[in-house]
């Protein structure tokens, strides 16, 4: 039907398979997300160190530039678990931050303005709701951590030879999960506070909260009761506790891995246990 | 017709208070009224067959699928314009629209095509790039019924559509649910508190009270049933003149001092009315069509009905 003709007539052509319907949501959401000059900004400056990484990993392995910028190898840092350690952490504090932009608003936003009813009257569940605003975190926090990561690794491999990818196999795991599990803290802690938080600035304030609050609660237990466990408390402690172990580190950690990753499944729980309460078409009044 | 809508003994309850209490009813016409007083259950009853309530107890079944095991197939059919402002923050309508159409199934492509039909259909098609924000609360209505037509459905669930409008918006309004009615293409259920637009869309009215059906009526099959029916009031020997009619086949019930209701005997005119006075020494003051009006069908029913009153 041509747009001038003003009658109702109906749409009988193919539909979309139901399983990449949530998709649609990120699609969208992606587009409006970039409008924000700020998050352009940031999203593009945290390609720097990997920008940076990947140079490093260049010179280590290129005796002409070394020689041009008059540089000694060993004054380079060491191609080694620590490098990649230093990369997750670097590019987790900047995961941080895009999640800081994007997260807040994503759910917030539809339950201020009582938009969760257009979307749960369609053919479209709750569970496709939650996934698509999840999916927008995850992409882009997947394309400044491990994405980059594992080109990093290829990288090396590269340069270094296939049996260097060999014996660094827990490298490549551990930058993946690493930043894996940092993705899935952020996504689920920003879609949770979202959805609690109805005005977005005041949902970024509460996800600020969340990652130095308990930081600080940490640090408060384990100066009070002379020990390192406080650390459980802090979901910043935890991850990193992960990523050591992940990666073979012998970095020193406040608590062990075992503990650290049940305190963050608990976390996650929680989350999707929040997000489950609120994202509802309609609040029920009992 | 089809049943587009059954009610099976269905029952909700938010917590240990009973919201709809076990309705039964098989609802078929092309667009169907919804009316009630506040809290009567209007609304739990249209969120419970969108799926947004478990029903506690019986089911329903829309468009012939289970709300309870086919909701995400039933509401592939079904289209619904919410009662509240409901949009998408920092969306332009064809946005908002095109978006809704592609959670629908609508390829991205067709679906901005149906957005920009849908808006011009709706009458917004000028100000389809507009901010929704920006909207008058008429073109935030007239936006939400174009996102609830857009993937084609076979039900469009409208609560309350004419809130708040202006007459030339109401007007309108109605003239597009009647339109989309007429073209057969898709069913109504019209959910409002203003009788006069329900009688105006509609041809059928479940009329709710206390979370129970207080009354389901054909609104043309009712008007029918009331033709011949005359209002009349009249003077004299008014005794001798209602008897003289009850001789002719005629049915006269008082409705107050000096007044009747009554309906004509077979092949009666309303002349011989007049014949049938003067020869009683009557003097007819005042005839009048009666036919009830949806107000008096629903006030009936909230006296009479299964919900006490």
């Amino acid at each position: 039907m041509a747009v001038y003709e003003h009658s109702y007539a109906p749409y009988t052509g193919a539909l979309t398979p139901r399983w990449s319907r949530f998709l649609v949501i990120p699609r969208h959401a992606v587009r409006e997300v970039f409008r924000s000059r700020l998050l352009t900004g940031t999203f593009a400056i945290s390609f720097v160190y990997p920008l940076v990484s990947a140079i490093l990993i260049y010179l280590h392995h290129n005796i002409n530039a070394l020689s041009i910028f008059e540089l000694p190898v060993r004054a380079l840092l060491p191609i080694d678990s620590g490098f990649f350690q230093a990369y997750v952490s670097t590019q987790a504090i900047f995961a941080f931050l895009i999640t800081l932009f994007v997260g807040p608003a994503l759910i917030a936003s539809d339950l201020t303005n009582n938009g969760l009813p257009l979307y749960l009257a369609r053919p479209f569940t709750r569970f496709e709701y939650i996934a698509g605003k999840l999916t927008v975190v995850v992409a882009l926090l997947s394309a400044v951590t491990w994405l980059p990561g594992m080109l990093l690794i290829g990288l090396q491999a590269y340069l270094e030879g296939g049996s260097w990818l060999v014996r660094h196999l827990p490298l490549v795991s551990g930058v993946f999960f690493g930043s894996w599990m940092w993705i899935a803290v952020l996504s689920m802690l920003a879609l949770a506070v979202s959805a609690f938080v109805r005005r977005a600035i005041a949902a970024r304030a509460a996800l600020f909260g969340a990652m130095i609050v308990p930081s600080a609660l940490a640090a408060v237990i384990n100066f009070s009761f002379r020990t390192t466990w406080g650390g459980l408390v802090s979901f910043r402690s935890c991850l990193d506790s992960i990523l050591v172990a992940l990666l073979g580190s012998e970095t020193r950690v406040d608590v062990p891995a075992g503990p650290a990753l049940f305190s963050i499944l608990l976390l996650v729980g929680m989350c999707a246990g929040a997000l489950a309460l609120r994202v509802r078409a309609y609040e029920v009044v009992r | 017709m089809t049943n587009v809508i059954e009610l099976d003994n269905l029952t909700v309850s938010f917590g240990a208070r009973p919201i709809l209490k076990g309705l039964s009813i098989a609802l078929a016409g092309r667009a169907i009224g919804l009316l009630g007083p506040n809290g009567a259950g209007k609304t739990t009853l249209i969120h419970t067959l969108l799926g947004f309530h478990k029903p506690s107890g019986g089911t329903a079944r829309v468009l012939g699928f289970d709300i309870r095991r086919d909701a995400i197939s039933m509401r592939a059919g079904v289209g619904y314009m919410p009662e509240r402002d409901a949009y998408i923050a920092e969306m332009t309508a064809v946005h908002l629209v095109r978006l809704m159409a592609e959670l629908s199934g609508i390829p991205s492509e067709a679906a901005l095509e149906r957005a920009h039909e849908a808006l011009f259909f709706v009458g917004l098609g000028e100000a389809r790039y507009r901010g929704l924000e920006t909207y008058s609360l008429g073109m935030k209505q007239l936006a939400k019924l174009a996102q609830s037509i857009v993937h084609s459905p076979k039900l469009i669930i409208l609560d309350e559509p004419t809130n708040g409008l202006d007459p030339p918006a109401r007007r309108r309004m109605l003239d597009l649910v009647k339109q989309i009615r007429d073209s057969g293409h898709a069913r109504i259920l019209f959910s409002s508190h203003l009788l006069r637009d329900v009688e105006e869309v509609c041809e059928d009215v479940l009329i709710l009270r206390d979370g129970q059906i207080a009354s389901y009526v054909n609104l043309e099959e009712d008007r029918k049933a009331n033709e011949g029916a005359l209002e009349i009031e009249a003077s004299g020997d008014i005794d001798a003149f209602a008897l003289a009619l009850a001789g002719r086949g005629c049915s006269v019930t008082p409705a107050g001092p000096r007044r009747a209701r009554l309906t004509l005997g077979e092949g009666m005119t309303a002349t011989q009315v007049f014949e049938i006075a003067a020869s009683s020494s009557a003097q007819v003051r005042r005839l009048v069509p009666k036919r009830d009006s949806l107000e008096d069908i629903f006030h009936k029913a909230l006296v009479n009905g299964r919900g006490s009153l």
